[in-house]
C-alpha cells in the first residue's frame, strides 16, 4: 500500500479550522503524517476507509484511568476457585513483584458477587453503580500487559510500550483526529485537584508529537480555565489586531526554524487560546445543569462530587466536541491495595462507582454514548495470592477493564483469566490489540495511523512487534 | 480446561503448606510479634529504643538491652519481658494492657523455647549478590579518564576541547557545526543561559562594540562575574536537592506550612555558586557540614560554622509530615529516610537505589546490603526510634550555649521588666483606687458601700442586686488611664517615668536568633538493620555504614567509620567519610553527574540522556570522552564550576546557530534526527522562572535584591496562585526573581506552574518542557504579563523622550528581544499601533479599554516565540 504525504501547507493561519487542516498543519512536511485510509467521517465517507466499517462508530474517548492496579478477582471477575482454596498453595509460583507473597498462598476475595441486569454478569458487590450500567458496558475479563511497575504498566496502557517518550493514546486521536471542535484542545485531563497520580505527566505526554497534541489539563474546581478572560478590558478587535500582528511576528520567527514543530503548536495555541475564550466557559460550566443531572454524577454527596464532577465535565467537554478526555482518580495509585484490600477498594469504590454509573446513564439518555467509547482501567491486575494477608501484589499477566459505547458490545462479558486470574487464558487481549481496536471504532486504521519519528514511521500498536490486531469479538 | 482444573487440583490438595505452626509450640512469628508490636513497640521497637531496647526480632530480643536479655529461653524467671509483663510494670501507665491470655501465650512461646521462623544470620545471596565482572565494566562505574583530544578536519571550529570531541562525532557522521549564530543572538543567548535574564540594551551595544580580539571571552566572563549567575545556576542545584520552604507533603492548597529559616539554605546555594566555592567543598558540606567542626562545645558559632551548618539544609526536603501527631509513625518517619536517600542518590551518585529498599536492585549492581549500608550513614541524624518532629528539628543561628547565653540573659530581662512594670502598675492602682474613692463618694450615701462591694467582686459571682449596680453605676465610677495619668504627684510620676524608660532601655538590650534547619546527630548512632522486604516491622542482620560496593574500587565495602573523630561522641562522623569519598578525585560518578547537568542545561539534553540514572538502567554518554574530559576538568581545576562554564561558552559549539539552511537540515535530519550529535543548536523554551522573571526584567520592575525569608504567595479558591500582596515585607518584593518566591511542593504561582514549575514530591532531576495553550492564556490575558507590559510601555516611553513612533518601536524591540526590528516587523509594528489607535479612539472605544496602543505592541512583543526561546 502506498504512502499518500500531506504536503506541506505553507504558514498562512487560516480560521476556523478544519479537521483536516488540523492535521496537515499538525504535519508541517516534517515528521510527515501519513494517511493509509485513517481520516474519519468526511474521508471515510469519501471511500478512503480501509476499516471493515464504513463509517467510524465513535468520534470521541472518556479514558477513566484507574491507576495502581484495580483487581479483578475481587471486581470483575469471580472465582469459585479462590472461595474453595482460600488459604492454600497454588500450584504455580506466581511472578511477584514486591515481597509478601512468598507463601504463595490463595487469597479469596473479601467480597461477594452478584448477578447484574439484564445480561445477569456477575460482578463484585462494592460496584453497584458500574453493575447497574452493565448492560450498556462490556468488561473485558482477558486483558494482559508488559510490566510489574506501576510507571511501567502506566506507561504502556498510554503509549503502547513501556518505555517513556512516546505519545499517549489521547496524542495519537488529537493528532488523529483533531478536535471537532475548533474553540478546544483535542485532548483534555481531568485530574485530582490535589495533586498528580503516579507518573504525573507521563500520561498524557505528547511523546514526538507535535506538543499541540499534548493533554490539556482543566482544573474541577475553581474555574476550569484560568485566564480564559483578558484581566484587563481589551475589546475583541483589539484582541484581534494583537493575535494578527503575533501571529505575522511568530511565522517570521518559524520561518528561520521550520524544524521546530514546537514553534507551531506555540502559534496554534495562540488561536486556540482566543477560540476558548469565547467557547469553554459555557461547555465547563457546570451550574446550569439539573438537579437531577447532578445527582446522577453523585454532585449531592461529599464522597462523590469530586470525582463526579469531572466525570461530568468529561460529558460536557466530549458533547462539545473534545476528542479524547480523560479523567483520573484521587492522586497517587489509589486502587493499588498490597495489603487492606477490603478497606481500600471500599473506600475508592465509594468515590468512583456512582460517579462511572452517572456517566454511562447520561451519555446514553443524551445519545452520545453510540459516538463516545468510555474505557475504564487501570494498568495492570492483581495476584490471586495473599500479601501481607489482606493484599494482592502487581500482576501483568491478568486484569480487567471495562469499554462501553463506541459500537462496542452491551452487556458482555469478554474473555476469562485461568481459574484464579493469575493469567489471561480464553481470548486473551494485549494492551496493543486494545488499542487497535479503540482506533478502528474511530474509523482509523492502527497500521495507517503513522508518524514519522527519528527516520521510522511509528505508530502506537507498533504491529510488527506486538502483533497488534483489532478483536472484532469485542464489537457489536 | 477439565485436564488442567485437575491437575491443579492435585497440586493443591497434595502440596503441603510449609507454615504451619511447629506441633510442639508457638513460633514468634505466630502471635508474639502481634503481640509485642501492640504492647511494646511504641518505645521498644518501632518508634522507640528505651533502655536500648528493642523488640521487634528475636535476636534483638534476645539480646536486650541495658538491663540484659529481655527473653532468655526456656526460663520464665530470666525472661525480664515475661516479669514485667506479669507484675503489670510494663506497659507503664496508662498504657493499654495486655490481656491475662496474651500474657499467658508470651509465656508459653517463652517456655516452648522462644524459637521464631526466621533468624537473621548474615547477608545471604539474595540481600548481597555477587558482583559480576561485567557491571564492574560498566562506562560509570569506572573513573573517569582524560583522553586525548581527538584530530578534527574543521580544526578552525575548535575554540575549546569541547568542540574536537564534538566535531570528532560529527565529522564521522558525516556532518559538521552549524553556523556561528548572530553577535545579537549570542549575547542574549548567554544572558539569558548563564543570568536567566535577557540583556538590557546596554549589555547589548557594549558587547557590539567591543571590536577587539577576545570580545566573546570577556562578555563570558563579565556573565560569570555577575551575581545572578548565583540565582539562576543555584536554582538548578535546588531542584536536585528538592528545595522547598514549606514542611510536611503540602496536599492541601490552602494550608501553607512554611518551614521557618530553610531560606538559609537556598541563600547559602547561591552564594557558594557566585563565591565559586570548589563544588568538593560544596558537596562535603551539604552532606556533613556539621560533622566539620564542633559547634556543639563552641562559645559562639563563626560565620563559617553557620555557614556549614546551614549547608546540611541540603538533607532537609524529603516529606516530612511528622509535625502531625497522627503521623509522627514509625512508617512516616522511615519514608523521611527514604526519601532522603533517594534525594541523595539521584542527585549525588547518579543512581536510582530506591528499589533496593525490598529487593536488590533488579537491573543495576545495587544490593539490597548496599541500600541499608547507605541508610546507615544517615540514620543517626535521622532516628526513626529517637525522632524530632518535622517542625522541632532545627537549630539556631547560634551555638547552643551561645543560645543558652541568651535564653539567661533575656530571662534576666524578662524578670527585671517584670519588676518594673509591677513597680510601675502598683503606683497607678494607688491613685486609680484613691481616684476611685473619691467618685465612690459621690454617689448617694445608702448605695455607696454596697456600689463598693459589687464592683470589687468579680463579675460571675455577683448577685442580681450586685450585677444591677455594677452594671448601672459601674461606667460613673471607671478610672481610666488617662485620669490616673493626670493625677500623679511628681514623686509618682518619676517612679512610673523612671520605671518605664528602663524598660525601654532594658527591651533594647534583648539579644535574639533564628532557626535553621539542619541535619545533625541527635544521639548515638543505633544499630542499622537490612529490613526483609523492604519492612521496618521485620529487620533482618544488621549492616554497617558503607558505599555501594559497586561504586568502590577496591571491591570491598569502603570503610565509614561508626564512630569518628572531631566530635566524639556527639557525632559519628559517618556522613563527613561519606562526603569525602564522595569527593575523591577518582570517583567515577560524582564529577561526570554535575558536569552531565551542566551540559543539559545548556543543551537541553544531557551527554547522558538520563541525568539521574547513569547505571545499567540508564542511557550511555553521546560523547563518553568528552563527558569524562569535563570530569576531569572540573576536578583537576580544583572542582571549579565556573571553569567548566568556560570551557563550555567559549566553544564553537555553544556558539553554533539554532537555524541551518533547510538543504543542510534536512540532510543532517536524517542522519541523526535527534540532534544529539549537535549539528545545530537546540532550541530551547525558556524555564518558568526565567520566563516570569524575564517579563519583570523587560517591563523595569524587576527588584533584583538578594536573599532573604521567602516572598509569601496564596493560593485562590479559582485555583490560581499569586504573590500575597498583603503579607510583602517590602512593596518591592512583588517584583522580586522567582527564585524568591515561596516554593512549595504542588502549588505554585500560576505563572510558573504552566510553565512547567515542576511539582516537588521529592526533587527533580530534569525539567519538562510543554506547550500547551494555558501559557498562551496565562500571557494574553494574565494580570501579571498585562500589567507587566503596561509598565514595558510606561518604559519605552520614557527611554525615548521626544522620540518618533519608530523609535518607540526600535526601543520596545530592542527591550524585549535584543534586537532592532526587521523592515518587515517595523511595518507590521506600525500597521499595529494605527489599527489600535482607532480602536481605542473616543467613538469607538465603547469597551472600557483604557489601554493604549503602545501597550498593545509591548504586551504581544512578550508573547512572541522568540521571546520565550533562548536564540
Amino acid at each position: 500500500m502506498s504512502l499518500h504525504t500531506v504536503p506541506s501547507t505553507g504558514m498562512s493561519p487560516v480560521l476556523p479550522m478544519s479537521r483536516r487542516r488540523m492535521l496537515q498543519l499538525g504535519s508541517l512536511g516534517f515528521g510527515s503524517l501519513a494517511l493509509k485510509g485513517l481520516l474519519a467521517e468526511s474521508t471515510a465517507r469519501a471511500g478512503v476507509a480501509q476499516t471493515p466499517h464504513d463509517r467510524p462508530r465513535a468520534k470521541s474517548v472518556i479514558l477513566m484511568m484507574q491507576n495502581g492496579g484495580p483487581s479483578q478477582m475481587d471486581l470483575f471477575e469471580r472465582k469459585p476457585a479462590l472461595e474453595k482454596f482460600d488459604g492454600k498453595q497454588h500450584s504455580i509460583k506466581v511472578e511477584m513483584f514486591q515481597p509478601g507473597s512468598e507463601q504463595n498462598k490463595l487469597m479469596n476475595t473479601p467480597f461477594r458477587f452478584r448477578h447484574y441486569g439484564a445480561s445477569g454478569i456477575e460482578l463484585s458487590e462494592v460496584i453497584p453503580g458500574i453493575g447497574s450500567v452493565i448492560d450498556d458496558m462490556t468488561v473485558v475479563r482477558s486483558m494482559h500487559t508488559g510490566h510489574n511497575n506501576h510507571t511501567e504498566a502506566l506507561v504502556m496502557f498510554m503509549t503502547g510500550k513501556i518505555f517513556q517518550d512516546r505519545p499517549a493514546l489521547g496524542a495519537w486521536i488529537s493528532y488523529g483526529l483533531g478536535t471537532e471542535n475548533s474553540s478546544l484542545p483535542g485532548y483534555v485531563v481531568l485530574r485530582d485537584p490535589s495533586g498528580y497520580n503516579t507518573s504525573g505527566t507521563l500520561t498524557w505526554t505528547n511523546g514526538w508529537l507535535p506538543a499541540q497534541h499534548r493533554g490539556t489539563e482543566f482544573s474541577s474546581s475553581g474555574t476550569p480555565v484560568l485566564n480564559l478572560k483578558s484581566s484587563i478590558p481589551v475589546s475583541a478587535n483589539e484582541q484581534r489586531n494583537n493575535l494578527d500582528f503575533l501571529s505575522k511576528l511568530n511565522r517570521i520567527h518559524q520561518r528561520r526554524l521550520p524544524g521546530e514543530t514546537e514553534l507551531e503548536a506555540r502559534i496554534q495555541n495562540y488561536e486556540l487560546a482566543a477560540r476558548m475564550q469565547l467557547a469553554a466557559a459555557d461547555v465547563l460550566d457546570i451550574s446550569k445543569e439539573t438537579a437531577a443531572t447532578g445527582k446522577l454524577y453523585g454532585l449531592d454527596n461529599k464522597t462523590t462530587e469530586p470525582y463526579g464532577r469531572r466525570c461530568l465535565m468529561a460529558r460536557k467537554l466530549v458533547e462539545a466536541g473534545v476528542r479524547f478526555v480523560q479523567i483520573h482518580p484521587k492522586p497517587f495509585q489509589p486502587w493499588d491495595s498490597h495489603s487492606g484490600t477490603r478497606q481500600n477498594l471500599g473506600s475508592i469504590c465509594a468515590n468512583c462507582d456512582l460517579p462511572t454509573a452517572g456517566l454511562i446513564t447520561d451519555l446514553k439518555q443524551r445519545g452520545l454514548l453510540d459516538e463516545t467509547i468510555v474505557i475504564w482501567s487501570g494498568e495492570f491486575g492483581r495476584l490471586p495470592v495473599s500479601q501481607n494477608g489482606t493484599g494482592r501484589d502487581h500482576n501483568r499477566n491478568a486484569f480487567s477493564l471495562l469499554v462501553a459505547g463506541g459500537g462496542f458490545k452491551a452487556g458482555y462479558a469478554h474473555g476469562a483469566s485461568d481459574e484464579v486470574g493469575y493469567a489471561a487464558a480464553v481470548d486473551k487481549v494485549s494492551v496493543a490489540d486494545f488499542h487497535a481496536t479503540v482506533l478502528q471504532q474511530l474509523g482509523m486504521d492502527h497500521e495507517s495511523l503513522v508518524y514519522e519519528h527519528a527516520g521510522r514511521e511509528e505508530t502506537l500498536t507498533d504491529p510488527s512487534l506486538t502483533g497488534a490486531k483489532v478483536i472484532p469479538g469485542l464489537l457489536a | 480446561m477439565m485436564l488442567r482444573w485437575l491437575l491443579l487440583l492435585l497440586v493443591i490438595v497434595s502440596s503441603s503448606p510449609s507454615s504451619v505452626p511447629a506441633a510442639d509450640g508457638l513460633m514468634f512469628e505466630d502471635r508474639v510479634f502481634g503481640l509485642l508490636k501492640t504492647y511494646c513497640w511504641k518505645c521498644h521497637g518501632g518508634e522507640g529504643r528505651q533502655a536500648g531496647l528493642d523488640l521487634r526480632s528475636l535476636p534483638l530480643i534476645k539480646r536486650g538491652g541495658k538491663h540484659g536479655p529481655a527473653v532468655v529461653a526456656g526460663s520464665l524467671e530470666k525472661s525480664l519481658l515475661v516479669q514485667k509483663l506479669v507484675s503489670g510494670q510494663m506497659p507503664p501507665g496508662k498504657e493499654l494492657k495486655p490481656t491475662a491470655a496474651h500474657i499467658e501465650t508470651i509465656k508459653a512461646w517463652v517456655a516452648g523455647g522462644a524459637r521464631a521462623r526466621y533468624v537473621a544470620r548474615g547477608l545471604d545471596e539474595a540481600e548481597e549478590p555477587v558482583l559480576e565482572e561485567s557491571d564492574r565494566q560498566w562506562w560509570a562505574f569506572r573513573p573517569p579518564v582524560r583522553a586525548d583530544l581527538p584530530a578534527v578536519a574543521a580544526s578552525s571550529r575548535v575554540a575549546t576541547p569541547v568542540d574536537t570531541f564534538v566535531l570528532s562525532r560529527l565529522e564521522a557522521a558525516g556532518l559538521d557545526l552549524a553556523p556561528e549564530a548572530t553577535l545579537t543572538a549570542l549575547v542574549r543567548r548567554v544572558h539569558l543561559d548563564v543570568l536567566g535574564l535577557p540583556p538590557d540594551p546596554a549589555d547589548v551595544d557594549r558587547f557590539l562594540a567591543d571590536r577587539r580580539p577576545g570580545a566573546w571571552t570577556r562578555l563570558v566572563d563579565r556573565v560569570l562575574a555577575d551575581p545572578r549567575y548565583g540565582e539562576r545556576w543555584g536554582r538548578y542545584w535546588l531542584d536536585v536537592a528538592g528545595y522547598v520552604d514549606i514542611i510536611g507533603a503540602d496536599n492541601d492548597a490552602g494550608g501553607i506550612k512554611l518551614a521557618p529559616g530553610v531560606w538559609r539554605y537556598r541563600d547559602y546555594v547561591v552564594r557558594a555558586y557566585n563565591a565559586d566555592k570548589p563544588f568538593d567543598e560544596f558537596l562535603v558540606e551539604q552532606v556533613a557540614g556539621d560533622e566539620l567542626a564542633d559547634w556543639r562545645n563552641a562559645e559562639r558559632l563563626t560565620p563559617d560554622q553557620l555557614e556549614q551548618l546551614v549547608a546540611t539544609g541540603f538533607l532537609r526536603h524529603a516529606r516530612d509530615s511528622t509535625s502531625s501527631p497522627e503521623l509522627n509513625t514509625a512508617d512516616i518517619r522511615h519514608q523521611v529516610l527514604y526519601e532522603t536517600l533517594q534525594t541523595v542518590s539521584t542527585s549525588l551518585l547518579g543512581l536510582t537505589v530506591h528499589c533496593a529498599q525490598c529487593h536488590s536492585h533488579k537491573f543495576d549492581p545495587i544490593s539490597q546490603a548496599d541500600y541499608y549500608r547507605l541508610a546507615a550513614i544517615f540514620t543517626p541524624s535521622l532516628d526513626v526510634q529517637n525522632w524530632i518532629q518535622a517542625d522541632q528539628r532545627h537549630l539556631h543561628t547560634v551555638s547552643p550555649s551561645h543560645k543558652i547565653r541568651i535564653d539567661k540573659h533575656n530571662g534576666r530581662i524578662d524578670a527585671r521588666v517584670g519588676e518594673l512594670k509591677k513597680r510601675a502598675a502598683a503606683v497607678r492602682a494607688n491613685v486609680s483606687t484613691r481616684l476611685r474613692a473619691v467618685k465612690l463618694a459621690s454617689l448617694p450615701e445608702p448605695i455607696r458601700a454596697d456600689t463598693g462591694t459589687a464592683i470589687g467582686v468579680p463579675k460571675d459571682k455577683r448577685n442580681p442586686v450586685q450585677a444591677y449596680l455594677a452594671l448601672k453605676l459601674g461606667p460613673l465610677l471607671a478610672v481610666s488611664p488617662d485620669e490616673v495619668n493626670r493625677n500623679l504627684s511628681a514623686a509618682q510620676r518619676m517612679t512610673v517615668t523612671t520605671a518605664e524608660s528602663e524598660i525601654a532601655r532594658l527591651n533594647s538590650t534583648r539579644q535574639s536568633y533564628e532557626t535553621i534547619r539542619v541535619a545533625w546527630e541527635t544521639g548515638p548512632p543505633a544499630p542499622t538493620y537490612l529490613y526483609r522486604r523492604g519492612d521496618y516491622t521485620t529487620p533482618g542482620p544488621e549492616v554497617k555504614p558503607g558505599v555501594p560496593l559497586i561504586l568502590d574500587p577496591a571491591n570491598r565495602p569502603t570503610s565509614i567509620p561508626t564512630a569518628g573523630p572531631g566530635q566524639k561522641p556527639a557525632s559519628s562522623g559517618r556522613r563527613l567519610a561519606f562526603a569525602r569519598w564522595l569527593t575523591r578525585t577518582d570517583h567515577p560518578v560524582t564529577a561526570r553527574v554535575i558536569v552531565n547537568r551542566m551540559w543539559m542545561r545548556y543543551f537541553g539534553t544531557g551527554l547522558v540522556s538520563t541525568p539521574a540514572n547513569f547505571g545499567l538502567s540508564g542511557t550511555e554518554p553521546t560523547h563518553p570522552k568528552l563527558l569524562d574530559w569535563l570530569a576531569r576538568e572540573l576536578v583537576d581545576n580544583g572542582w571549579s564550576l565556573k571553569r567548566v562554564h568556560r570551557q563550555v561558552l567559549l566553544s564553537s559549539t555553544y556558539r553554533q546557530s539554532t537555524a541551518r539552511p533547510a538543504a543542510e537540515w534536512n540532510r543532517a535530519r536524517t542522519i541523526d534526527p535527534a540532534n544529539r550529535l549537535l549539528w545545530h543548536r537546540p532550541l530551547k523554551r525558556l524555564e518558568s522562572e526565567a520566563v516570569r522573571d524575564s517579563v519583570l526584567a523587560v517591563s523595569g520592575q524587576i527588584d533584583l535584591l538578594q536573599g532573604g525569608a521567602a516572598v509569601p504567595i496564596k493560593a485562590n479558591s479559582d485555583s490560581s496562585v499569586v504573590i500575597d500582596s498583603s503579607k510583602l515585607a517590602r512593596p518591592g518584593d512583588v517584583n522580586r526573581r522567582s527564585l524568591y518566591l515561596t516554593c512549595r511542593r504542588n502549588y505554585h504561582p500560576t505563572e510558573l506552574s504552566v510553565f512547567d514549575q515542576p511539582t516537588v514530591a521529592n526533587n527533580c532531576t530534569r525539567r519538562d518542557s510543554s506547550a500547551v495553550v494555558l501559557q498562551s492564556l496565562v500571557m494574553l490575558n494574565g494580570s501579571f504579563a498585562m500589567k507587566r507590559a503596561r509598565r514595558f510601555a510606561s518604559r519605552v516611553r520614557s527611554e525615548t523622550p521626544g522620540g518618533d513612533q519608530a523609535t518607540r518601536i526600535d526601543r520596545a524591540f530592542r527591550l524585549a528581544l535584543s534586537r532592532s526590528p526587521t523592515e518587515e516587523e517595523q511595518g507590521l509594528a506600525i500597521e499595529l499601533l494605527r489599527r489600535q489607535a482607532v480602536e481605542l479612539s473616543g467613538a469607538k472605544n465603547t469597551n472600557g479599554s483604557t489601554g493604549r496602543p503602545l501597550e498593545h505592541l509591548c504586551h504581544m512583543l512578550l508573547n512572541t516565540s522568540e521571546f520565550l526561546y533562548v536564540p
